[in-house]
């Protein structure tokens, strides 16, 4: 079907001379008279000040050609749909929301100078049609080719539409990433099965959702065997914990979308993080936006579900957006168009949904370059009962029915879990790629409040990965079975197959499970506030997963043999052994230049300086409950804080959200890559005002924490990965560490994501990420009065630094500066080590500072060493005065450094752990030196001269003017944002 | 959704405000939050409620009636539109649509405040003060979120910016469409000399190139009231950006009220003891 539609055109009203011009399209697919339409588009569409309004008609301008970029069809376009609902509401033609298929369809014509400025409009040609052409022009919208009116009637036709296969053949055409054991596997139950059963196990047993190599058997060259990391570290770290302290907080782990902990009386607190890795590869924007959206509904689809996120937190890892077109392999997009993508993806979903995006990083390393890593992170508040039920149990009884919930489905995001669990290569199917849809979900999210609140519904969860097949699937473990009528669910365009309805991983739903008693009910709420929900089977007990086609069974599968009949992997691991140097010195190779200069190279170098560019785009403050914020007071603070909202009167109870990385020291010491991570997320929120255990009062204070591990491809293959035994072998040393560090500070792990094959093979070429682990997690604060910020407060307060530097610049920034090379940097220094043991009894001084409220600033000390902590803690908003070089009310810093025995250099630039710099009132002195002793160093004091001065052994080595130094370390991220 | 408090001074009507939620609101929580602790008696009503009709409450037992801030439908065709589309046109059982409840609501002299996306939706109605106005994409070409001090017109006709020290208020902005701009200069003109701007952002600080610096507007009699910034977002002196320096360069900072919640005080004491 291609025929022309009427449509309307909304053009910008300031032409200034600009070399390219973007026109808006609304296309109708209704029979409408062009008075009428125009009628309607004035009084709906047209913003009468900002743009023109023209009807079936393309006005040609100065501009000889077009870029004309449309989506495809079944990609999310919710401002067609918008226009959509505004056109029934104006003709009262309300077609019935159970049906909501597309007839308005938006679209951007942009009017070009030249073809280099056709070039540059940014589409992605998985989801978009991009047409350039010279004008005139005319619109013209085809539908998905599937669509035909004979399609349902065919569908009922006995057998039609499903295939029956042998499962081997099928594993090689439709990238479903199974093994030759799991195929083995396959055909041992099964001899013949329908196409959808093949799906469904495919999905099933996808490493992304049975994590298989996680829980491997894994034989290392020392002949030790690992059964499973994670039954091995992660899940043992946390019932080491129960075990011992059995802290009545903890609520749920492992087991559900999301970790569960309770944080007052009436109040549980679920929290996760999900990565989107290969999503935001293929397509930055839609993948970071379905990412945020879909660990949305993680967080609040726990238990029976219906909580309210509390706030997101987004890490990022990319190649650096300066990397040199010409360098890029196919299949690899630009780093700087990921960077945008991915940022815009996230400030659409996260503001759009109310929700605060409270922290994250963003990490620039060229080995992103293949694949990029998207953390997305989602809390939410659930009350801990609805009336007397505990909100904590998911509880399915035979005879419940299965509600869809959200969005209808299409071709969009077929193969999601499965393409994910393979590495990408330039075959890899476009349908894998979704757009979410913000609006779709915050009504959703809404009603599901609303209907847990009055006890309509028994559980609830996402529909994500694996769509329907992987939610009902695991559902129907909880009641023994399920049978769904496929041929119910809505869909956005007739004409798929069963089983493309079954996985198709479409956005913005929700499986619910709903007593029949009370599905009348919710389908008159769904419908009066205007959410699609629709009954498509009902939970059994037979042990069977059954789907039916117009009454016709497709697939029956034992739940047994789906959730238990993956094979178990072994795979082999070579153990990493550090190299360590024995120098107490750093000695460089050669004259690295002033420390002027170098500590100005560094405070601008794209790993340490400001994130302001991309902190400001984000809503961080809706919800009206931030206390630290991402940059408050101008300075980046070490962890976020918030005022829970359920506080009663006088209360000030809060939420502190930390969370680390440290892929750069891996390749030097996987197992110390990992501990410093967790000791960085727990001395952040020491440094605001955070507890751990005190090992002495039983009180054990809340912390929930999610583990994400990014690996490259760790399976030996002699041709493409030679070296998986190793990566693997770096994987075990890092969960040895999570292990360690879990259990002695006794703070549990409660849920996170693994995501393993990280790579980008082009023939002859790969990059892969360097092997690494993000930790989150969220603690509680008594009185966020208490909380201290990073930077200085007044000048004359004492400045000191805690804890001990040692030769440790490995992996350092001030390394990656001075381009030395792995085996450079090896020679001279080591990889920051976590001392634990030394560690610990500094944060039990530092709760005591804190308790005693000695500390008006604290700062932890990571990336770049002092000299970055130093200057970050003087900069304050008083630097953003618009005279820019002029300093005004603000102070600066005065440091001697006194060190016989090692540089400058290491001082000011090594990265060891658990440090802090901190400042004091001077009558605070001499508590302040009895609480920490010889772990305290006086390092200076805060001067009212807006200067940081540093000497060392009394020469001067150091002055900057603070306002420059902020002004370097504010802009330098800016310039990739601006065209 | 009701949460009634009980902690009304003495001598006063209790104040009604309905706050709406629902279709892509998401600020409703923090404004309920804020009438609750100004004292008033706060209402959550979804806009479907409005839009289509629910027996369970009445419009016009509210004072106030509140648009919050957040993204209304996506803010797809434009902030504010697709609501503004819907307060128009889409009509219930009765024939009305809620834009007649709207021309009730304020005949009857009650008052009507949009923050940000809410602001958006009264100037896409048309009631601030016409059509001849919009709020248009940010000059800068991106959303923002950052604290802003204003100016306070001190001949605007709304009477809830008393005792606000210096004619100034200080909050933050969130968002990507705020940019103030009108079909002519003659009716920017117009405005001005009717005093229908309330707030402007202080000099050199014009966050999204709004005309004269303009963030906030009042209709001619100062019962409908549209503002850019966010005081619901600030209710504690935990919430400004530098609380913790400023609680040590000034010894009041954490015993006066923040300039958000006076907002909310100020409307509070305004219709309890005086309308």
């Amino acid at each position: 079907m291609n025929t022309n539609h009427p449509f309307v055109v909304l053009l910008p009203k300031k032409i200034t001379n600009t070399k390219t011009l973007q026109a808006k399209l609304y296309i109708f697919h209704y029979i409408i008279e062009e008075q009428s339409l125009a009628e309607f588009a004035k009084e709906n569409l047209l913003n009468t000040i900002t743009d023109d309004l023209y009807i079936n008609e393309i006005p040609q301008l100065d501009y000889p050609c077009y870029t004309y970029v449309s989506k495809k069809s079944g990609v999310t376009d919710d401002e067609g749909l918008v226009a959509q609902i505004a056109f029934e509401d104006y003709f009262k033609t309300q077609t019935p929301t159970t049906t909501k298929k597309q007839k308005v369809y938006a679209s951007t014509l942009y009017y070009c100078s030249n073809r280099e400025t056709q070039n540059k409009v940014q589409a992605n040609t998985l989801i978009h049609h991009l047409l350039h052409g010279s004008f005139p022009f005319l619109p013209k919208h085809t539908l998905v080719q599937k669509e035909n009116k004979e399609d349902k009637e065919k569908a009922k036709e006995k057998g039609a539409n499903v295939t029956y296969i042998d499962a081997q053949s099928l594993a090689q055409n439709r990238s479903l990433a199974l093994s030759t054991e799991e195929i083995d596997a396959i055909k041992n139950y099964k001899s013949t099965l329908s196409d959808i059963e093949v799906e469904i196990i495919a999905q099933t047993w996808s490493e992304h959702c049975k994590h298989k190599e996680f829980n491997a058997k894994i034989v290392c060259d020392d002949s030790t065997v690992i059964n499973s990391l994670f039954k091995t570290y992660i899940e043992r770290a946390t019932k080491t914990i129960i075990e011992k302290e059995n802290p009545s907080w903890l609520i749920k782990v492992f087991s559900d979308n999301a970790g569960l902990v309770q944080v007052d009386e009436e109040n549980y607190l679920s929290f996760k993080v999900e990565t989107h890795n290969t999503p935001s590869a293929l397509d930055p924007y839609g993948g970071a936006l379905t990412g945020i959206l879909g660990v949305n509904r993680d967080a609040v689809a726990v238990g029976i579900g219906g909580g309210r996120p509390l706030f997101n937190i987004d890490v990022l890892c990319f190649a650096h957006p300066n990397y040199p077109d010409n360098k890029l392999l196919p299949g690899q997009l630009p780093p700087k168009q990921i960077l945008h993508g991915v940022v815009q993806g996230i400030l659409d979903g996260g503001n759009k949904m109310g929700i605060p995006t409270v922290a994250g990083s963003v990490l620039f390393d060229n080995r992103y370059g293949g694949k990029p890593l998207v953390f997305c992170g989602t809390a939410a508040l659930m009350p801990s009962h609805y009336g007397k039920k505990d909100s904590r149990h998911k509880k399915i009884s035979s005879g419940d029915l299965i509600v869809m919930a959200g969005g209808a489905v299409g071709l969009d995001g077929i193969h999601g879990a499965t393409v994910s669990s393979l590495e990408l290569d330039d075959e890899t199917a476009s349908s894998a790629v979704q757009i979410g849809s913000p609006i779709t979900q915050k009504f959703l999210f809404d009603f599901l409040e609303l209907i847990s609140q009055q006890g309509l519904v028994k559980c609830s969860t996402d529909n994500g990965a694996g769509g329907l097949s992987s939610s009902i699937g695991e559902l129907a473990t909880l009641s023994g079975g399920a049978l769904v009528d496929l041929e119910k669910v809505p869909l956005k365009y007739e004409g798929l197959l069963p089983w493309e309805i079954f996985v198709s991983e479409s956005q913005e739903r929700m499986s619910l499970v709903v007593a029949k008693e009370h599905w009348k009910t919710i389908e008159q709420l769904a419908h009066h506030y205007d959410v699609t929900v629709t009954a498509i089977g009902e939970f059994t007990n037979d042990g069977l997963l059954k789907v039916r086609w117009y009454g016709e069974t497709i697939a029956s599968l034992d739940l047994h043999f789906l959730h238990h009949g993956v094979p178990q992997k072994t795979l082999h691991a070579i153990l990493p052994i550090p190299h360590y140097c024995k120098n107490d010195n750093v000695i460089l190779p050669s004259s690295p230049g002033t420390m002027q200069d170098l500590s100005r190279k560094l405070i601008s170098n794209i790993n340490i300086c400001s994130r302001e560019e991309i902190i400001r785009r984000y809503d961080h403050e809706v919800k009206g409950l931030s206390v630290l914020k991402p940059l408050s007071d101008s300075a980046p603070q070490d962890a976020a804080v918030m005022l829970l909202p359920n506080n009663k009167e006088g209360e000030f109870k809060g939420i502190i959200v930390s969370h680390a990385l440290l892929p750069q020291y891996a390749d030097y010491d996987s197992y110390h890559s990992s501990a410093g991570a967790f000791d960085e997320m727990i001395r952040q929120a020491i440094a605001v005002g955070g507890e751990i255990s005190t090992n002495s009062n039983g009180h054990l204070p809340l912390w929930s924490v999610n583990d994400n591990f990014c690996m490259p491809n760790v399976v030996y293959d002699s041709k493409s990965n030679p070296d998986g035994p190793n990566k693997l072998g770096q994987l075990v040393e890092m969960c040895k560490a999570l292990y360690d560090h879990a259990t002695f500070y006794k703070i549990p792990l409660t849920s996170g994501k693994d995501s393993m094959k990280n790579d980008l093979l082009v023939v002859g070429d790969k990059i892969s990420i360097p092997p690494t682990v993000l930790y989150s997690g969220v603690t509680l604060i008594n009185d966020i009065r208490n909380v201290v910020s990073s930077n200085f407060k007044q000048s004359g307060d004492l400045i000191y630094l805690l804890g001990e530097t040692y030769n440790e610049l490995c992996g350092s920034e001030i390394f990656t500066i001075l381009q030395l090379s792995k085996e450079e940097q090896q020679k001279i220094s080591n990889p920051p080590r976590v001392r634990k043991e030394m560690a610990y009894p500094l944060y039990l001084s530092m709760m005591s500072a804190h308790h005693h409220h000695l500390l008006e600033s604290a700062h932890d000390l990571s990336q770049g060493g002092l000299f970055v902590a130093l200057a970050e803690a003087c900069f304050n908003s008083d630097c953003e005065s618009k005279e820019s070089k002029e300093s005004k009310s603000n102070f600066g810093a005065s440091i001697h450094l006194e060190e016989q025995q090692r540089s400058a250099f290491l001082m000011l630039f090594s990265e060891s752990h658990s440090r802090f710099v901190v400042s004091i009132k001077k009558q605070a002195r001499k508590q302040f030196e009895a609480l920490f002793q010889q772990r305290a160093t006086l390092l200076g004091e805060v001067t009212s001269n807006a200067h940081l001065m540093i000497t060392f052994n009394q020469e001067p080595i150091i002055n900057h003017a603070i306002s420059e130094l902020y002004h370097e370390w504010k802009n330098e991220l800016s310039q990739y944002f601006n065209a | 959704m009701n949460s009634h408090n009980t902690l009304m001074p003495k001598n006063q009507r209790e104040v009604k405000s309905l706050v709406i939620c629902g279709n892509g609101f998401n600020c409703e929580q923090e404004m309920a939050r804020a009438y609750t602790l100004a004292g008033a008696a706060v209402t959550l009503v979804h806009m479907n409620d409005l839009l289509k009709g629910s027996t369970t409450f009445s419009l016009f037992e509210f004072d106030l009636l509140n648009f919050p801030g957040g993204f209304s439908y996506g803010d797809e065709l434009g902030s504010g539109q697709a609501i503004a589309n819907k307060i128009r046109f889409s009509k219930r059982n009765d024939g009305k649509t809620f834009y007649d409840d709207l021309m009730e609501f304020i005949t009857r002299g009650k008052f009507i405040i949009g923050i940000c996306n809410g602001f958006q939706i009264l100037v896409k109605l048309g009631l601030l003060p016409n059509n001849r106005v919009t709020l248009a994409h940010n000059d800068c070409g991106k959303f923002i979120d950052r604290w802003c001090t204003l100016k306070i017109n001190p001949k605007n006709r709304s009477p809830f910016f008393k005792n606000f020290p210096e004619n100034t208020i200080t909050l933050p902005i969130r968002h990507g469409e705020g940019k103030f701009s009108t079909l002519t200069e003659e009716d920017l003109l117009l405005l001005t000399e009717e005093n229908l701007h309330l707030l402007q952002y202080s000099e050199g600080d014009n966050p999204n190139g709004s005309a004269l610096s303009i963030a906030a507007l009042t209709d001619p009699r100062g019962q409908i009231l549209g503002m850019m910034p966010h005081p619901e977002a600030f209710l504690f002196p935990y919430n400004h950006p530098a609380w913790s320096r400023k609680r040590r360069d000034d010894d009041n900072f954490l015993n006066t009220i923040p300039d958000g919640l006076r907002f909310f005080k100020n409307i509070v004491e305004h219709i309890a003891y005086e309308h």
